[in-house]
Order: C-alpha cells, then structure tokens, then sequence
C-alpha cells in the first residue's frame, strides 16, 4: 500500500494534500530541512507512543495502530522559509504520525512502500509550494529502534514542477512496530483556498490512541464539529493568540465496513475547516464552533443568486425555440404542462442537443453529469419568467453527512421545488441526477432528506426545517421480471429464456445508463418536443462540418453495436450462471419521460448448468431461474450498526417454464412459501397451468434504513431469499 | 532482471492505459479506425566513441490514417541508460505540429518498484476521417548488447512496413528470423560498395496489431521480429567484443557478479543463526531457502547496470527486500557460508523463446541460486515465496540455466516436473441422513497448485483468513458445515496442504417421493473452461500443469438401490485427459473424477476439440446420483 496515499485516506482531505518539489530545490537545504522535520516529530512527548504491548484482544489482528497524531499547523508568521528565505506569508502543515504494529504478511506488504510528492509548485511561480517530508523507524520485538534511510527512496517523477519518491522500508517484519510520518509544508504568498478536513475516529484496523492537535493562527477563520458521538475538541489560546485544538479517542475498534454502511452517519469523526479568513464569509480570526446550517445555506444563496446573463440568454433562446416550435401557443398552457415542457425542452437543451469533439454517443455519454448547481439555476429562472415560482431546496445526501453535521456546500444537493397549489401539499420536484432525469423524480440518493429552502441572496426556513424530500415506497420501486422458459430444442441441458423486464422508481436508475442508446434517446426526446432539425441535419448542411456529420454517424453506429454486450452485462448481473448466447435485446420503454417512467426491456438468451440430469429424469434449480440472492459471509451475520440501503424495493418474478411432452413436475407444493417481518416480505407461490409450470417470487425490502436491531428480521429476508434459491423440481418421465 | 527497451513496445499497453488525456478524443486502439499505412524503420550500426564504441542510430517514419471516425491515439517510445530519443517530429493532417507537447516519465507498472526505463508519450489527434498523420522519431541506442530484437507488429494494424538494417562490413552480428511463417514478408539483401555494408531489406505488409490475450505465451514466441545477435566490432581502435560465443556473454555477466563485495562473516553469523539446532545438510538448505522466501520481500528493480548486477547479499539481509538477483546472491552466500557449494544461474523463463544457443541479452530475465550437492543441482528460487524445497514452478521448468563456474560457466536444465507436483485431491466419504450428506472431507494441494493457496492465504489478514478458508473450502456455501477442521501445511512450504473436517452438507440430496437425487461433485473443476475461439488468436497457456482428482465415496443407506449413475467418460489428449466414473461397490457409490493437465500449452488449433471435451465433462458434471427406495 502507498503509505502516503494512506495518510491522505486517514485525513479525508477533499482535495488531495499537494506534495511533490520543484526541480531548481536546493537537495542539501531540503535534506537539512527534513532532518529537522524528523527531529522535531521523533520528539513528540505523550504517552500515546510509549506503549509497545498490544492488548490481548487484537492479538489476532492482522495490524493494529498502535498510536495515530494528526497535527494542523497554519499561520501567517514571518519565519524563514527553507527555501525561499524570510516571508510573511501563509503556511499550512499537515503531519501525520502513526505507530503500527505488524502482524501478519497481508499488512507487512500494506506497510512496506511510502509512496510520497516530494515537492510540487501550486502555481506557476515559486509563489506557492508544497513540500513533503517523511520519517520512518524500525522498533523490533526485542526494543530496538533503526530509523530508516530515507535516502534509499527512488525517483518516480523528476519534473521541474513535481518530485516523486517510493520508499521501500527495509528490514521491516511481521512483529515489529512502524513508526512513520508523513508531513506536508505548503507555502504560498497569497491567501490559500480553504482545507476541508474530516478526522474519522475509525479504521478497519483498531486503534489505541488517536489524537489530533491544531494550532491554527489569527489570520484564517476556522469552522469545526465534532460528530457521531466523537468527543468534543478543547479549544484554548495560546500566547500569540492561535486557535489550539486538542481532541482524541483510545481504544476504538476496527470498524465494520462493507454491506449497507454509510460511514459518514455512523462512525465519529471531527470535521474542521481552515478558511482564509475575509475571503471565505468568515472574517479572520473567526472560530465557529457547530457550524449553523444557515451559515452554509447563505453561501449556496450567493452561488444561485447570480447566473452568468450571456449563458442565460443563450439558453433562453436555445429553449424558446423549441418551447415555439413545439406549440406557438405555450405559454397559454396550463401552469403544470407549461412547466413540465420548459422543463423537457432545457434537458434536450443542456444533455441532448450537443455535441462535442470527443463524439461520445455511447454509455460514458450516458454518464454526463453537469453540475446541479449550474443546471437548476438557469432552469429555475426560466421556470420563473413564466411565473412558475420555484425555490432551491438543498438536501443532504443520503449516505453522507447528516443535516445536523453540515459543514459546506459538498455535503448537499440542491433541487428545485414548486408548490403547485399552495397550502395543498402538492409539491412538483425538479432535479437533475443526469440525461434521463424526469420530471418530479428523486434521486435514491436525496430521497427522505431534511430539505430547506433556499430563498436568493438570503436563507429563509419559510416552510418547517424538519420538511423533508419524499421517501419512496418498496412498491413503487420494482423490478418486475416475466420469464417464458423452455428447453432450448432438443438441447435437455440449455435453457432458452424470454425475458421481459419493468424497472420502476430508483430501480431504473443504474440500468437506464447501461442499456439505452444516445441515438435512440435523441430522436425520442426530439420527437416529442416536435424539434424539426437534428443535430445531423445541422451537420449534413454545413460543408465545413461534413466530415464531422460522417464520424458522428460512425459513432452513433459503433455505440448501437455495443448494446448487445452492454445487455449481456445487465443479463449476467442479474444470473447466476451467466448467460450462454444473448440471442435478442430491445428497450420497449426508455422511461424518459414521468408520462411514461418506466424502463422496459426485452431480452432472450440461453442459460446452462440449471439443468442436471439423473437418469431419464431432469432436476430443474427453479429457484436460481428466479432470483440470484445476496451472498453474506459468516461474519456479516452478525451486526452492530444501522442499516442503510439505497431505497426500498420490491422483486417480482413470474416464471413460466414449458413442460417438455412427456414429462411431469414433482415438488411443486414445496415451492409455496411466506414470510413477513417488519423489514420485508418473501412470497413464493407455485401451480402447473396449462403444461407451463408457474412460479411466482415477490420479495419486499420495506425501508431505504433499519436499525441495527432489526438486522435478525433483514437476515430472514435474506435467508428465505437464498433457500429458495436452492429449490429444485423435478421433471419425471412418463 | 531489466528488459532490454526493444522489447517493450509489447508491453506497453498496460501503460498505455494509464495516460491522462482529458481534452482528446476517446482512444482507440489496435482496431480498424487507425492503421498504419506506411512505416520505415532505418537502422544503422555506426561507429561511436570512446565511451560506447558502437551506437545504433534508428530513424522511424509513421504514417497514420484514421479510416473511420475522428479520434486519438497514445504514442509511445521507450528509452533507458542505454538509449536516447535524439527527436519526434508530429505532422497532423500535413502539417507540423509543436503544440503537441510530449511527457517524459519514469516507466512504471504494478509488478515493477523501480525501472530506470523512461516512456516518452503523447496524444495524437485524428482530425477527421480520411486524414493521415505522421510521426517522425530518431534515436540511438548506445551499446550494441542492448540492441536485441525489432519487432514487426505494432499498436496498430500495418499496411505496410518497410525495416531496413545497415551493417558495416567491421560489425559483426547474425539476424535470426522468428515467427515469420504466415506473414507477408519479403527480404532482400544487398552490399553497399559505397558504404561499405550490408544492408538488410524487409517489407511487411497486412500486420495485425500486437494483442494483450491473458494466459498467452510470450511475445518473442508468437510475433514475427529479428532476432539480434551482435557478436564483435572490428574498429579502428580494435576489436570490440560483444556476445560472439555463450562465453562471452558468460564473461561480461560474471565481471559484474565479481563487482558485488559480499561479506562473509555477516553471512557465516545469520546462516548458523538459522540453521542453529539443524543437523541434516538438506535440512539446512531446506531452513536457508525458507528463510530467504519468509524473510525477504520481493521488490522488482531494473536499474541500468544494476539491473544485471546482483545486489551486495549483506545489504539485501539488513534491509530485508530484494530483486531476483538480490535474493538468489543471499541465497548463494548463506550457503556457501555454510560450507555448500551454492552458485548464482541466470535463466530465461518460459515467456522467452530463446535459449543460450543465441547469446543475447533477450534470452534471460530471471536470475536464481543452485546448490550442487553430492553431484547433483538443486535450484532455489527464492522469488517463488511459498513453493518447497525440490519442487519447480512451470516458468522455469525445462529451461535452460547458465549456471556460474568461475572463469567457465555449466549449462544445464532445469528438471521438468510432472503434473503429479501438483495434484489436488479431494476425498469425501458421506452417507445420507435427511436431506444432508454427512460424513468426513479431505482436501489436499501439492506443488504450484499449494503454493497459489499460500500465496493467497498470506496476503488475507489474519483475523479474516479462518472465513476466508472456510469460504474457499465450502465454495461460499452457506448450506456446506464444516466441523473440526484440521489443516496441515499452511505455514510449511515443505509440506503438503491439507484439510481435514467433518461434513455436514445441508440440502445436498433432493427428495421427491421415493427417490433421492444427489450431485457427486461439488467442485466441478474446469466445468466452464470453454474458449472463445471468436476473439482469442493465441494459443492457451495453463498457469501450471496438475491433475485434480475427486472421489466420492457414497453409502447407499439401506433399503435403497441404485437407479442411476452418472455415465462415465474417458477423454484421452495428448496434453489433457479428463475421466470420470461411478460404480457401486458393495453399499458403497463410489464416484471418481480426475482431470490431468499433461501440457501447459493448448495450440490454437486445439481449441475446437477442447470445447467439444469441456462440453462432455460439463454434461457429466450435470448428471446425478438416484438412488430409489426398493
């Protein structure tokens, strides 16, 4: 493992800590530098890096931290910069230190390289820098020390702007202790972006003692929470009137990671944010303490309040366009077919009617995203010019931090509300997760969110702050599966399958971006908003585009031909075994539009090894024809933390299978099953119809989030889910 | 060990991957949308000075054309300490291009913690359909020794390919053609009076482009290239030798062996340390390997001249990580601490074609330790972390090993293994109780097949590893109880694997009214090894050979007769053989299967064949027990 990756993990920095040297350094002064640097961190007092005995509990653990100290260093004091002589200026250093003991194979290869950016410029002049310096020792069984020569580091990268090294730690072994550190100096003459940084008091190895230490000067402002049960941080002055931090945590258990976790809800942390202060909507010296969601809100105001006015125009008149071509009398219809046109057209606006050099027409088109900001502000004010009143509401998202643990515009999204019929009730949404985005959809990730509005240029709760987005219902989140299942010929051990599939609500979202096709989406959406020309028809028509007309038909063909292995993925997502030959795929509903939501979808394949012979009779695994379930491991039965899942869903698969001629079905009655809890429901059901065996599978997860109590009640879901699995029927001869 | 630069175009692929090109068009790659549709390759041996007397001087001219749709592709040169780039020329759609800016970087992959091998790289654009572009690029490689192979594919399907090689009368070397049967590839051959040389003329046309296929043999097997042989130079100055005769390369190998200063005494006091207590000369050759493979990380450097020269054995014991060369020469002087005649060999692995026969740089890549003992060779690759004493992974099986003799060298094989080094061996014993087979499992692995499971075991934490046995023993079945589990031979390289336990396998019979249904085989190895003869050109290579062998034996319960068994089958190959049988015995079904991998290569015109034998074996995979009520 890269170890400095691994620091840049353990600080959770939004953006990467800037490391690596310009080529001009001076190798001697860096050198004398990092002695230093090494000096002053082997010095750090405290008990937290005497202790050399793991506890008899993580004996068995592959490695446990022995100690981890985060320190956070920022000022604008004048000093002597190792390189550049004596500024005032601001300087920001970041220092990890961690105490590892090794103790098996898997975490002596984790531990045994430092990868690190030695140096990096951060801009064009030597006005910015950043600089990293490390430190490693060997403490052996015995009580032994060896530092490590960081001299033996190779040269990875040996720009002028950029310097990388890899260090492999000799005479490391499993047994011995690593004590290393990494420390980032940033330099810069003028005032730096603000450092969002999340301290997660977890790790999937345990932990001793966890401490971080800041000593932030009066120049910066600095917001910070403590979250999740983590303890709170001191906070004191020192003698130059610098903001010191002092929080920690011993004894923290590896932590659980894996299946339906959302670690930013569950774990405790402690976020702190370095502003420059004046620049930041904190003035300098500013300390704010559990940032109020209204300070943040306030800044998204500024972003929503002002749209660049030539992009508005352009798109205004790019949407009137269409919304005139569509119907010359639009805005005489009623408020709500007006505001879902507006809103049809600007989509074909912004994700449909461009094309860029690239000519990408195929899934990565699919994935395009723009910024929801960006999107919904121009949306929001062309809704407005025709007197559709829509507010921003900003949510935070469903696995990331919770509303009260807001810290910064990252933690939410944003959408737009319409209160259709005031006093009513009757909200319409307007989001934008990506191309296929319908109106009054919500994504799974900002579903049952807390959502206050956001009014321009100032934050008003007008409606309740406990007002939330709506939470979807397991029915209205379905995967529905008919499956027409027959021998395939005279082949007694292949099965030929005729599926047709129904997504509904957030099923649809993942597959939408794997299975449809730019081409086809296009001329739907073209179609309907009655858009004359095509972005072909533009291209065909301008002689200096033609050749770009001629690869655009090239890709959009390359892409249609790419579906069927895009359909054999989705096929073989869903089976288990995996399909044989894909012999037809078709996309009957594209789900585009809320007239018509849903995706629909044919396919028809061959399948073996579900079939096994036993003598003249054949055993059919009906129960794997039906559903591929959820595998847990021993250790995954047992759990302590909540449940967070993406949404509640529903599974309804209806099998027919032909029964050859000549054949009868045994085990029929055992196939007919119930089960129903507080957390789901599996209903199996069976019966022989016309020579067709009938198999009817539902299974219901009720909610998006359980708590941790109900996971035996979610393990029986799962349970039934895989016995029924293993069912099988049996085809006699005669 | 370093690869010379000229065989890295075939690799560089995976590099390729890795190229940050966010404002280009999509890459494409190796199909019909660009081809080459002309390059010469001119290289010319000329004499150099004092510090490298003889350069080669290679001036490539590359015209693209994109035949489909606008895009871009990476191109890539790599160069070493051995060689520069003196140029690249970019010309899009005719003209000179100096926007194009391109990266130096340090070479790096996965495998490798450090190369000295640099790749210079750019994005070429494609401005439209129908247009060509062109990339001019000059270098020098500065020793002849390096100088090894030209390989005739490239990224890109070839129109034509024109490589024309310039050998002055004074130079002396041999090219050896390899691979060119199913090629179009005319040679033409002629003396330059003027210039007094040779010159060596091959047009190529309608090459596909190189192809990553997994579980392929290597390049220098399967594309069609020249082989380099430089031999010697008659200069001016005098005669400069290169690799005229094995000894010579032997020559230049042992002179950098006797560079590296080992200490004795540091080596005399760690191996007594290890080998305290033992007394059996084997036993402790046995404790000095599997302390090396325990105790010392591998860590690939390719280093210049380090990448052939062995680092110093008491530097790789202190810092305890080491290339190939670094771990075989701790290996050698621990040994040879203790008084056993232990020496350095250098070998090419199964991934090369070549043998010493050609002494060339290329025929090598690997370096491992033998011990001579009472008149016989041990090798000792300590790179293979988990294998035993005694036993040879399939890359190195039957290759040629040159091995260091003082001034004189032995050339010997390495001993071939038979697929019974790595047998695997499943044995269950069961009777029925319900719907569950009950009873006892044994599983054993020996040889490549033991040592992919430690591997694998040790790279799993700890506290995770009990699960993940588990895991692999019941194939993720949760329904598959395992009980008073007995293992032997995870932490012993020198031992065999093995698994003992009590079976309860819940839901492993099926019922329906009188008859019980039940699956023989639970693991059902290479019941899904089918090829897609569709998309792979190259022939199959099996990662090692083996035999795995399953035996069922199955208590018919009483008042129960047998009505059907699986049929058996017999399938006999020359490199592979699967069997299965079921016959009663008594009360007892006793239910055989073994599947023996006799020839690691499958040729391509095999793959029909093997399909149709999969496909058997999955059919008889597919069958069952009944057993019905009398």
């Amino acid at each position: 493992m890269k170890l400095f990756l691994r620091i840049c993990l353990l600080l959770s920095l939004p953006e990467m800590i800037y490391s690596s040297a310009s080529a001009q350094a001076d190798s001697i002064k860096y050198k004398e530098r990092a002695a230093a640097v090494r000096a002053d961190v082997w010095a750090w007092k405290g008990e937290i890096f005497a202790g050399r005995t793991v506890p008899a509990e993580y004996a068995n653990e592959s490695c446990v931290i022995m100690a981890r100290k985060a320190v956070i260093e920022a000022d604008t004091k004048k000093r002597i910069n190792w390189a550049l002589g004596a500024h005032r200026n601001f300087y920001y250093n970041s220092t990890v230190r961690e105490m590892v003991k090794i103790n098996d194979k898997a975490s002596l290869e984790e531990f045994s390289q430092l990868s690190y950016r030695q140096f990096r410029k951060l801009n064009g002049w030597m006005s910015a820098t950043s600089t990293s310096f490390v430190g490693a020792r060997i403490i052996k069984p015995n009580g032994t020390m060896k530092e490590v020569n960081i001299d033996e580091a190779v040269l990875l990268a040996n720009g002028r702007n950029d310097q990388q090294r890899k260090l492999a730690i000799s005479d490391l072994q499993v047994g011995d202790i690593l004590d290393y550190f990494v420390r980032t100096e940033e330099y810069s003459e003028y005032i730096k972006e603000p450092e969002r940084l999340i301290f997660v008091f977890g790790d999937d190895h345990p932990i001793l003692f966890y401490t971080l230490h800041c000593e932030i000067g009066n120049k910066y402002a600095i917001e910070y929470r403590s979250m999740n049960g983590a303890p709170f941080a001191k906070q004191t002055t020192n003698e130059d009137k610098d903001v010191i931090l002092d929080i920690g945590m011993k004894d923290i258990p590896a932590a659980p990671t894996g299946l339906w976790m959302a670690s930013m809800r569950e774990l405790p942390a402690f976020r702190l944010n370095v502003l420059a202060g004046g620049t930041s909507g904190r003035s300098t010296g500013e300390v704010v303490k559990d940032v109020p969601l209204g300070d943040v809100v306030d800044r998204i105001n500024t972003g929503v309040s002002y749209p660049d006015p030539i992009k508005a125009k352009l798109i205004k008149g790019q949407v009137n366009d269409i919304l005139k071509g569509y119907d010359k009398h639009y805005s005489k219809l009623p408020k709500d077919s007006l505001a879902s046109l507006i809103y049809y057209a600007y989509r074909f606006v912004r994700y449909y009617n461009q094309l860029d050099a690239s000519l990408e027409v195929g899934q990565d088109r699919n994935e395009t995203n723009i910024n929801s900001y960006d999107y919904l502000i121009y949306l929001n004010l062309l809704l407005n010019m025709y007197k559709i009143d829509t507010r921003f509401i900003v949510m935070p998202y469903k696995h990331g931090p919770a509303i009260q643990h807001i810290m910064g515009i990252g933690d939410l999204s944003v959408m737009l509300r319409w209160d259709m019929d005031p006093g009513q009730g009757k909200d319409l949404f307007f989001t934008n997760q990506n191309m296929f985005t319908s109106l009054g959809y919500i994504p799974a990730g900002l579903e049952g969110q807390p959502c206050p509005e956001v009014r321009a240029k100032k934050y008003l709760a007008t409606r309740p702050e406990d007002d939330k987005t709506p939470l979807s219902k397991a029915s209205e989140n379905t995967q529905q599966e008919k499956l027409q299942v027959s021998f395939n010929g005279t082949d007694m051990q292949m099965l030929r399958v005729k599926r047709h599939t129904l997504l509904t609500g957030k099923m649809k979202e993942g597959e939408q971006v794997r299975l449809l096709n730019f081409e086809d989406c296009y001329e739907s959406e073209r179609n309907a908003l009655h858009v004359e020309k095509s972005i072909m028809d533009d291209l065909k028509k301008a002689r200096k585009s033609k050749n770009l007309s001629e690869d655009y038909a090239t890709a959009l063909q390359k892409a249609r031909a790419s579906l069927k292995d895009r359909f054999k993925e989705e096929i073989s997502s869903e089976f288990d075994p995996e399909p044989k030959d894909i012999i037809a795929w078709k996309v009957d509903n594209p789900g585009l539009r809320h007239t018509a939501p849903d995706l629909a979808y044919s396919t028809e394949f061959t399948v073996d090894g579900l079939i096994q012979r036993a003598g003249n009779n054949f055993l059919l695994n009906i129960g794997k024809v039906v559903n591929s379930p959820l595998k847990l491991t021993p250790s995954q039965r047992t759990r302590k933390i909540d449940i967070y899942m993406s949404y509640a869903r529903t599974l309804d698969c209806t099998v027919a299978f032909d029964i050859p001629q000549g054949y009868t079905v045994q085990g029929v009655d055992k196939l007919n099953k119930t089960l129903d809890n507080d957390c789901g429901s599996v209903t199996t059901s069976a019966q022989i119809q016309g020579g067709q065996l009938m198999v009817h599978f539902r299974r219901i997860y009720k909610h998006d989030q359980e708590a941790a109590d109900k996971w035996p009640q979610l393990l029986a879901i799962i349970d039934a889910s895989t016995d029924f699995a293993d069912q099988k029927v049996l085809l006699k001869k005669g | 060990m370093k690869l010379p630069s000229s065989l890295l175009p075939a690799f560089v692929l995976i590099f390729l991957r890795a190229i940050p090109l966010s404002a280009a068009p999509a890459f494409t790659r190796g199909d019909s949308n660009i081809v080459i549709s002309n390059k010469t390759e001119h290289y010319s041996f000329e004499e150099g000075g004092q510090e490298h007397p003889v350069i080669i001087r290679q001036e490539h001219k590359t015209t693209y054309y994109c035949s489909e749709l606008r895009s871009a592709i990476p191109w890539v040169e790599t160069y070493d300490g051995e060689s520069r780039i003196d140029g690249v020329k970019i010309y899009v759609n005719g003209s000179r291009d100096r926007s194009i800016q391109p990266k130096d970087e340090f070479y790096s992959s996965g495998d490798i913690f450090y190369s000295d091998q640099r790749v210079y790289y750019f994005s070429l654009p494609f401005l439209k359909k129908g247009t060509s572009n062109e990339v001019d690029l000059e270098k020098t490689t500065l020793d002849p020794r390096y100088f090894t192979t030209i390989y005739f594919p490239e990224e890109q399907p070839v129109r034509q390919k024109t490589v024309e090689i310039v050998v002055p009368k004074w130079m002396h070397l041999e090219i050896k053609e390899m691979n060119f049967p199913g090629y179009s590839i005319r040679k033409t051959h002629q003396f330059d009076d003027r210039k007094q040389a040779d010159i060596y003329t091959y047009v190529i046309t309608d090459l596909p482009s190189f192809r990553n296929e997994e579980n392929s043999p290597g390049p220098s097997y399967v594309y069609p290239h020249l082989f380099i042989l430089s031999k010697y130079a008659e200069l001016k100055t005098g005669k400069q030798q290169y690799f005229s005769e094995l000894k010579d390369q032997y020559a230049w190998y042992h002179s950098l062996v006797l560079q590296t200063k080992n200490d004795p005494a540091v080596m005399k006091a760690r191996a007594t340390e290890i080998t305290k207590g033992i007394t059996g000369d084997l036993d402790k050759v046995k404790a000095i390997y599997q302390w090396v493979q325990e105790n010392v990380r591998y860590i690939a450097f390719e280093n210049g001249m380090a990448g052939f020269r062995p680092e110093k054995a008491q530097d790789v014991l202190n810092k305890k990580y080491g290339d190939c060369k670094g771990m075989a020469n701790l290996t050698k002087n621990l040994l040879t601490a203790l008084g056993f005649d232990a020496r350095l060999c250098w070998i090419g692995t199964d991934h090369i074609a070549y043998d010493y026969s050609t002494p060339s740089l290329a025929v090598d890549n690997h370096m491992i330790c033998a011990l001579n003992y009472k008149g016989k060779f041990y090798f000792l690759d300590a790179t293979e972390s988990y294998i035993g004493f005694g036993q040879y992974a399939q890359r190195i099986q039957g290759r040629q090993v040159l091995i260091e003799n003082g001034d004189s060298y032995l050339l010997q094989r390495v001993p071939v293994s038979g697929y019974e080094q790595n047998e695997v061996h499943h044995q269950y014993d069961l009777r029925i109780e319900g719907s569950a087979l009950t009873g006892q499992a044994s599983h054993l692995w020996k040889g490549e097949n033991k040592e992919n499971i430690l591997l694998r075991a040790n790279a799993i934490r700890k506290n995770k590893l009990e699960e993940a046995l588990l895991e692999f023993l019941s194939s993720g079945n949760p329904n598959y109880v395992m009980t008073t589990v007995k293992q032997d031979g995870l932490e012993n390289r020198n031992a065999d694997l093995s698994f003992q336990y009590k079976l309860v396998y819940n839901k492993a019979a099926t019922i329906f009214d009188n008859d019980i249904y039940i699956d023989p085989d639970f693991r059902k190895e290479f019941g899904n090894a089918d090829i897609d003869t569709t998309s792979r050109r190259m022939d199959y290579l099996f990662d090692c050979k083996g035999d795995w062998i399953t035996e069922t034996n199955l208590v018919v319960p009483a008042g129960y007769k047998v009505q059907d068994i699986p049929t058996g089958l017999d399938i006999q190959r020359k490199g592979y053989s699967f069997s299965v049988s079921c016959k009663l015995e008594g009360s007892v079904l006793k239910y055989r299967k073994a599947i023996i991998i006799k020839d690691v290569r499958l040729p391509r015109p095999g793959f029909g064949q093997w399909n149709t034998d999969v496909a058997q074996l999955k059919k008889t995979y597919l069958q069952q027990i009944t057993l019905t009520r009398k």
